[in-house]
């Protein structure tokens, strides 16, 4: 990847995270119309994007972003209301936004204008100039948050003369994060008033974007003869004293007199008859506010470090070769008898281990970020379909490997699509078949061991396993007749050029989809797993590694080789007792603690002659609700294994998910655990068959 | 506490500087009937700075001299909104303005 030294490229992957912000503002500003803080957020989104667009010289996205940013100014005023339309029109703006700043070249020509006066329909403004950069003035490039203290009093009469405090603190309000605390001090007794002379002051704090100008805006027709201070401060949390000095609301001795008589320095002050409440109570809520402002600052400094994916790829192949040279170390080490060797061969593994860990960490995305693409296409796909259907999501903050990540986009748009298509039905069927007329498609994701489980869940019309099997039988993918469970039934659906839909809609049922789903799944080495009840809905469950680089794995012997076996689908080590294994030659079955567990010979299965030993031992290893044994010669200790993917020549190989090398600089092969219970029913089928 | 009875006084419409004397007179007429005066601010459509300065000194000068002076009801539409934006909902007068305290 080019170095993002290029600034445009670094404004684009900014840009690319705006508009997902400003899509999700969009669903939620749908969903809560009513909602300042979300259109405030939109409104600034949009803002950064016309100004930032202008300065890396995307004019035509600027120009056009500068009419949607109007329309959110005049919601954001209260003189447009949020309706549909505004927030469909919004979407549309913005994904042609994203086609501007992505690829200006490739923007249908006549779009812009077609959404402009869409948007000009909804807003009953007509379209405004824009100042075009070329032209002279370029848009305000955005400047930088900074915090002002504002204090201001106006003359005695100014209230006579027109003035309205409430309306300059109103628009100081709308610049950002604003404090205020009215001053009272000054106000006399009702006897004594002159009921329309101005006798309040305030004391502001205000956090904002906008430069220091636009504060002097706010007073530009109440400035004369009015009492204004504005000054810039730093937002470190100052103590109270300082601040109040800084008010000059008090001196600085006065202020270390009172510290000696802690705890309770504004209360003791206000006592003491040094400085007013009102004083006390507006320094207390600039602290207050500096207090959060410094934590914003603080949270956007921890949250940003960009790195390059490749680097974080190559921290990992890294740390994949340190382990292995760990491993030759300690093989080493174990050989000799130098015990001060071995302990430092001991601190060097546990360091390894934690420095894989750690790796394995930064690559670790939250889930949340995929799901909230899906909204949008429920969203448009439900409204494209006639249908109403809500996303749930839940366990956004799960963790995944952000390779496993942004590969388990495409096959989840093609389940939740099928979710939509075939399994929420319209709201007049679903009222007919006493649901309530929304659909729902819940999008779940939890952590199960060393797997993370992603759901997607409808309560749409379920999966009929009679049609299915139908299907099948027709399709010749199963012999009619053929004695299958549901689970297994449904499991057909992945198969390709299986489609049950009657009809063939612009979403689903070309008999393509959910092989390419199952293809994408087994890639990432996961399973997928389908459940479905007619008439209640359907869901289907993905299990997925936490990550792709290296697992734990238990080291197994047969005959000369050694294998590595996943150490999270390992569920115990048993003893194939010279009994046992007499009693099961022909049917492989193991009875633990009452369950009948089928076991694979891999001596036999991989045509191994060497002759059994005497103490064989039984791995039982699991996938989804499945246990199968595994019998191996010697069981020689877990492994932190890297995973090496096998070259394209064995990619044909079915029984083996990859390939590590040990520490002796032997190559030993991972078992594909999945494959190899497969493997074992299909045999258990046919042997009961015959 | 003395026995006289508590006097409810009540604003509707508006109460901007343009009926500021109005205000201003009905309060002091208030602090002097009684030693319990409760203002009604429910009706309040239209509110500026005046009046808030106007309640604020009533309630100062009731304070100075032993006298309460409350709100009938929390401050809510046009009288919030004034108060809020001064930033009064928060800090000393809080509980005023909540109509809180007092009697």
């Amino acid at each position: 990847m080019a170095i993002s030294n290029d600034p445009v490229e670094t404004f684009r992957i900014e840009a690319r995270e705006l508009f997902e912000q400003l899509e999700t503002t969009l669903l939620d500003i749908e969903a809560d119309p009513a909602n300042k803080d979300l259109i405030d957020t939109a409104f600034r989104a949009l803002h950064t994007i016309k100004g930032s667009g202008a300065m890396f010289g995307f004019d035509a996205a600027s120009a056009f972003t500068h009419h949607v940013e109007n329309a959110f100014d005049l919601v954001r005023k209260g003189q447009l209301p949020v309706t549909k339309e505004l927030v469909e029109v919004a979407l549309l703006a913005k994904d042609h936004m994203r086609i501007l700043i992505d690829d200006p070249e490739a923007a249908p020509p006549g779009r812009s204008e077609a959404i402009l006066s869409q948007l000009a329909a909804v807003t009953g403004v007509g379209p405004v100039a824009v100042v075009r950069s070329g032209g002279g003035e370029r848009p305000e490039p955005p400047s930088s948050r900074s915090t002002y203290r504002i204090h201001f009093r106006l003359v005695r009469n100014a209230l006579s003369m027109g003035a309205n405090p409430l309306l300059l603190l109103k628009e100081m309000r709308e610049m950002g994060d604003f404090t205020v605390v009215t001053i009272t001090d000054a106000l006399p007794h009702l006897e004594e008033m002159d009921p329309c002379g101005c006798y309040l002051a305030w004391d502001c704090v205000l956090s904002t974007d906008h430069p220091r100008s636009a504060i002097d805006e706010v007073f530009m027709f109440v400035i004369d003869d009015m009492e204004l201070t504005i000054e810039e401060i730093q937002p470190d949390p100052k103590l109270l004293g300082e601040i109040l000095v800084e008010h000059h609301a008090i001196g600085p001795d006065k202020v270390e007199q009172a510290v000696d008589r802690q705890p309770r320095l504004g209360a003791l002050l206000v006592e003491e008859g040094l400085v007013s409440h009102d004083k006390v109570v507006a320094a207390l809520a600039e602290q207050k506010h500096l207090k959060g402002e410094a934590e914003k600052s603080k949270k956007s400094e921890t949250a940003d470090i960009r790195v390059q994916a490749e680097r974080l790829d190559d921290l990992m192949d890294q740390v994949g070769e340190l382990v292995i040279a760990q491993a030759r170390l300690r093989q080493l080490a174990n050989a000799g008898n130098d015990t001060h060797l071995k302990s430092l061969v001991e601190e060097i593994e546990r360091l390894s281990s934690e420095l894989r860990d750690t790796t394995m960490g930064i690559r670790m995305v939250p889930i949340g970020s995929l799901f909230s693409r899906f909204r949008r296409l429920v969203r448009d796909l439900s409204k494209e379909l006639g249908k109403d259907v809500q996303l749930t999501t839940s366990g956004e903050e799960t963790e995944l490997d952000k390779t496993v990540i942004e590969r388990l986009h495409d096959p989840l748009v093609h389940l939740i699509r099928n979710s939509l298509d075939h399994g929420v039905g319209s709201p007049a069927e679903r009222e007919g078949s006493g649901k309530p007329r929304q659909g729902t498609v819940h999008l779940s994701a939890t952590h199960s061991g060393a797997q993370v489980l992603i759901r997607i869940k409808d309560d749409g019309r379920g999966i009929d396993p009679v049609k299915v099997r139908a299907k099948a039988e027709e399709t010749g993918l199963i012999q009619p007749g053929a004695d299958l469970t549901a689970t297994e039934i449904f499991q057909l659906i992945l198969q390709p050029g299986f489609s049950t839909a009657a009809k063939v809609t612009s979403v689903s049922g070309r008999g393509v989809g959910m092989d390419v789903v199952k293809r994408s799944i087994d890639a990432l080495r996961g399973t997928i797993d389908i459940n479905s009840v007619l008439g209640e809905g359907s869901e289907i469950t993905l299990r997925l590694p936490l990550t792709l680089a290296i697992i734990d794995g238990l080291l197994v012997r047969v005959g000369e080789g050694r294998y590595v076996i996943p150490l999270s689908a390992v569920e115990e080590c048993v003893e194939l007792t010279p009994e046992d294994d007499l009693r099961a030659t022909g049917r492989d079955f193991l009875n633990i603690r009452d369950e009948v567990v089928p076991f694979l010979r891999l001596k036999s299965l991989f045509h191994l002659t060497t002759p059994p030993e005497p103490y064989q031992k039984v791995v039982i290893v699991a996938a989804g609700d499945m246990r199968v044994g595994l019998v191996v010669d010697q069981i020689i200790g877990d492994y932190q294994t890297v995973i090496k993917s096998l070259s394209k020549i064995h990619s044909a190989v079915q029984t083996f998910s990859g390939a590590t090398i040990l520490g002796d600089g032997t190559v030993a092969l991972i078992l594909d655990i999945p494959r190899l219970i497969d493997l074992s029913h299909a045999s258990d089928s046919q042997k009961k068959a015959s | 506490m003395s026995s006289a009875p508590t006097v409810v006084i009540g604003f509707s419409g508006s109460a901007t500087i343009r009926q500021a004397d109005d205000v201003a007179h009905r309060l002091r007429q208030a602090l002097e009937s009684s030693d319990r005066i409760e203002v009604d601010c429910s009706e309040l459509d239209e509110v500026d700075v005046t009046f808030l300065q106007l309640i604020l000194a009533a309630h100062k000068s009731a304070e100075a001299d032993g006298k309460v002076l409350v709100l009938s009801s929390p401050a809510k539409g046009a009288l919030l909104d004034a108060v809020a934006i001064c930033g009064a909902e928060q800090g000393i007068r809080a509980d005023f303005w909540q109509a809180r305290g007092a009697f």
